[in-house]
């Protein structure tokens, strides 16, 4: 057995990944860690108007939580933790949940995220059957989250879950034909495009940053939702299934065929036709990946930055010819099975692990061959002569607007 | 309906009338306790030379890693954490444990790992101590000590107490006390407040008033090697509760006499030191004892005046770990002359007739804009009644203390501190 094997086999590569089970974590220590899903849960909603949270937990989630969370005199949003007693832990803590949850209704709380962490999931308390339980009984609308840390690595899933929940907040209602939904934010020239030519014929109903429960209510109306973030994606999926609002996955496309037929797709929608108004930069694309595919086709590099959705930037970056080493994935999700596929008709293989901090990628420049990365690099793989190219000025953008810049950062980088 | 008056305080609801014996027990409206795993973490993870390795989930050590940084403390352990899954969990596996001890030798090389579990295989029961066991046999050179820190039940403070004892208990070794007397101070900790300041003006007075140096600072400012040499020390002086069981450790294992006092106030500090030169032997020197005194003689006159011409407003509350509050109480009310008004404990262990334990329900009640005289306590409950930081005497979540030259509360130099910021409050209400 080859050493590069043995120090890399606690890894699976992408053909052994059928769920998130499947995405290991690269180093068994990490200083200090990262974040857990409960963290991003309440940093989704702490700004968000009529949203209150109840982490449910042990102290440590209890108490660390108001790092994220807490209660500001001048805002009626409640944020409060309920601790599981010694007794709770063996016995369970369902009475004592129901009586915070009343005491929070009282106290005028409009929607609170329930959020259960590790030890009451742990001991099977079922969120699930107390909503149904009292949801009737209560003014309040209960959002419950299942977000115990074992069942994920990182925090992704907090963002997901927590937007994804937001599903019952939105009731059945009639079609505004006149209005459509934008799920997470973009910015560069694709979506001022998108926001302008919309703008003149329909109500943007928004659902990113800062989100408020109005638009939240307003949502299940819209004739399509836009998605440009990941996280927002079951959510999209949700609505589509209950309400049957189609959604138009602009987040995870980066080839320009994908980006064409996410605008054909909104042209039948909306009756706006807008590939004119985008498209001339698609001379630009295809002359950069004819370029790119004769200069770099066949080099390795890795992925590993956490801004983007790497399996589908993978998989776009494979049709010229680069080969991923190893990508970080934050999640492995439904909508990732297309890529991952894809991915592998084109006999691309790499490693896919969760990085939780770059510098212990550094444990690895023997095992890990790569000319460069996508994302940010430790000292070791930098001394080796490997290139990191950081994307912060790629993620944020959308469409052919991301491609083009994402490909004139390549070709800068390699100096063609 | 919502009571506005409770929203920033820690509240165990109040029961409503309709729904009497119906208690939430477990919801706060602000700020939980911390645990014992967490009040055990924070202890061990300022000693030098070590690492800490939790195992459990991921989540807790980024925020633990912040909290120090806001403690602003510059000795620290290097701070691991593996993660969890549910396979784990299942089947009970800790190979977790052995691949993270093994990367952590691997990149520090610590002489002590301490392993710590969160509550997740507390709850499934993993032995860390038969895992220590069957790993130590590879890592000759280096002390693997599990951390038990008390259970689902455990407080804060019994976290820290049974981290003390287990360095006492594990790492010191047999030898020679020192030729020139010397002390061990137990009990500081970075979950108190000021504890950087107050460690300082100790070895300042010990120095000064009896020629005294620190072999160890536990666990504050410390490392493997000082606590190793722990038996050394011709004293142990104990700073807080927490530390006894530790210190009658080393008197059991050594023979080393211990003190339990936290010295607040000129006549209070003095006590002790006279206490310290009994049972060390050592010689005070008056001279320095007496130009510290008299540093502190006009801010003490100046208390003791308005004590008789505004006694409304020499009511001293405070609140907070019983050891400060003990301490800060007897200076006022002997030294001062100021009165007692409501006083509490925020540790159910501690708490005695005098010094009662609050639920933070009560001090929400207590502690209103109506309230006479000095209020000490923490810096949230002083914002919410708009009273001065500079009478805070508890730490709170995102408090930032990255300064230790900032006064002390103990010693000479604190006593001189408080009858300032005591008057000049006076003078302002």
């Amino acid at each position: 057995m080859n050493g590069k094997k043995d120090r890399l086999d606690h890894i699976n590569r992408l053909s052994a990944i059928t769920s998130n089970k499947g995405v290991s974590i690269l180093k068994a220590a990490v200083s200090p860690g990262g974040h857990c899903p409960m963290h991003t849960a309440l940093a989704t909603v702490r700004n968000v108007k009529g949203i209150s949270t109840l982490v449910v937990g042990m102290p440590e989630c209890g108490y660390y939580s108001r790092y994220v969370v807490r209660n500001k005199v001048e805002e009626k949003e409640l944020h409060y933790t309920y601790v599981l007693e010694e007794n709770e832990v063996v016995f369970g803590c369902r009475e004592g949940l129901i009586k915070a949850l009343y005491e929070m209704d009282r106290e005028g709380a409009e929607a609170i995220l329930v959020i259960m962490t590790c030890i009451p999931e742990l001991i099977g308390e079922d969120i699930q059957a107390v909503v149904y339980e009292i949801q009737d009984s209560l003014t309040a609308k209960l959002l419950p989250l299942s977000l115990p840390h074992y069942k994920h690595n990182g925090y992704e899933s907090g963002y997901t879950f927590t937007i994804g929940s937001f599903i019952n907040l939105m009731e059945e209602t009639k079609t505004n034909p006149s209005q459509v939904n934008i799920l997470g934010n973009a910015v560069g020239s694709d979506m001022d495009v998108i926001r302008t030519a919309l703008k003149e014929k329909y109500y943007i109903n928004e659902l990113s940053h800062p989100i408020t429960l109005a638009n939240l209510k307003l949502a299940s109306a819209g004739k399509v939702n836009l998605v440009f973030s990941r996280s927002a994606a079951p959510l999209a999926v949700e609505m589509e299934e209950k309400f049957k609002i189609p959604f138009i996955p602009f987040y995870n496309r980066y080839a320009p065929e994908d980006i064409d037929k996410c605008y054909k797709q909104l042209a039948d929608i909306v009756e706006l036709e807008l590939t004119k108004k985008v498209a001339p930069v698609k001379t630009a694309i295809a002359d950069l990946e004819r370029l790119l595919g004769k200069k770099l086709a066949g080099l390795k590099y890795m992925l590993t930055d956490i801004g983007i959705d790497t399996l589908s930037l993978a998989d776009y970056l494979s049709n010229f010819g680069l080969v991923p080493e190893l990508i970080h994935l934050e999640e492995y999700e439904r909508g990732d099975k297309v890529f991952q596929e894809r991915l592998r008709k084109q006999k691309c293989n790499p490693y896919v692990c969760y990085i939780s901090q770059i510098q212990d990628l550094d444990s690895y420049t023997n095992e890990l061959e790569a000319v460069f990365s996508l994302g940010a690099l430790g000292k070791g793989f930098q001394e080796k002569g490997v290139k990191a190219i950081h994307m912060k000025t790629v993620n944020g953008l959308t469409g052919y607007d991301r491609t083009l810049t994402l490909l004139e950062l390549l070709k800068e980088a390699f100096i063609i | 309906m919502r009571n506005a008056l409770f929203k920033d305080c820690f509240v165990i609801i109040e029961i409503d009338s309709e729904k009497k014996g119906n208690t939430a027990m477990g919801l706060y409206k602000n700020c939980p306790k911390p645990s014992g795993r967490m009040g055990a973490l924070w202890t061990l993870s300022t000693i030098r030379n070590a690492a800490v390795l939790e195992y459990g989930s991921m989540g807790h050590m980024v925020y633990a890693y912040k909290w120090l940084e806001q403690t602003g403390s510059q000795s620290r352990s290097k701070i691991y954490t593996t993660h969890i899954d549910e396979t784990d969990i299942t089947f009970g596996k800790t190979e977790r444990i052995e691949q993270g001890i093994k990367e952590v030798v691997q990149k520090e090389n610590p002489e002590v790992i301490f392993l710590l579990p969160s509550s997740v295989p507390e709850m499934i029961g993993i032995d860390l101590e038969a895992v220590c066991d069957e790993i130590a046999d590879k890592y000759k050179d280096i002390t693997i000590i599990p951390i038990a820190a008390g259970g689902f039940g455990a407080s804060c403070h019994k976290g820290i107490e049974m981290a003390l004892h287990t360095l006492c208990k594990t790492l010191p070794v047999k030898i020679e006390v020192t030729k020139e007397p010397t002390y061990n101070l137990i009990g500081s900790c970075s979950d108190l407040y000021n504890f950087k300041a107050d460690a300082n003006e100790i070895q300042r007075v010990l120095a000064g008033a009896l020629h005294m140096e620190p072999v160890c600072i536990l666990s504050s400012d410390t490392s493997i090697n000082k606590i190793r040499k722990m038996g050394e020390a011709h004293i142990n002086l104990v700073l807080r509760y927490e530390g006894l069981k530790a210190a009658k450790e080393l008197e059991n294992k050594f023979g080393t006499p211990y003190i339990y006092q936290r010295p607040y106030g000129y006549d209070g500090t003095v006590t002790w030191l006279k206490e310290i030169k009994e049972k060390t032997q050592g010689k005070l020197q008056e001279a320095f004892i007496s130009a510290e005194l008299a540093e502190g003689k006009k801010a003490v006159q100046f208390v003791r005046q308005m004590t008789a011409y505004q006694p409304e407003r020499t009511q001293i509350s405070i609140g907070g770990h019983g050891d400060v509050v003990n301490g800060i109480l007897e200076y006022a009310l002997k030294e001062t002359g100021m009165s007692k008004g409501i006083c509490w404990t925020n540790d159910k262990d501690r708490a005695c007739d005098q010094i009662p334990y609050y639920e933070d329900i009560r001090v929400g009640k207590e502690m209103n804009h109506e309230q006479t005289g000095i209020i000490m306590a923490d810096y949230y409950t002083l914002k919410r009644i708009g009273r001065s930081e500079t009478l805070k005497v508890e730490k709170s979540l995102n408090e930032w203390e990255l300064n230790p030259y900032v006064p002390p509360l103990i010693g000479f130099r604190g006593a001189l501190h408080l009858a300032s910021i005591w008057f000049q409050n006076i003078m302002e209400e």
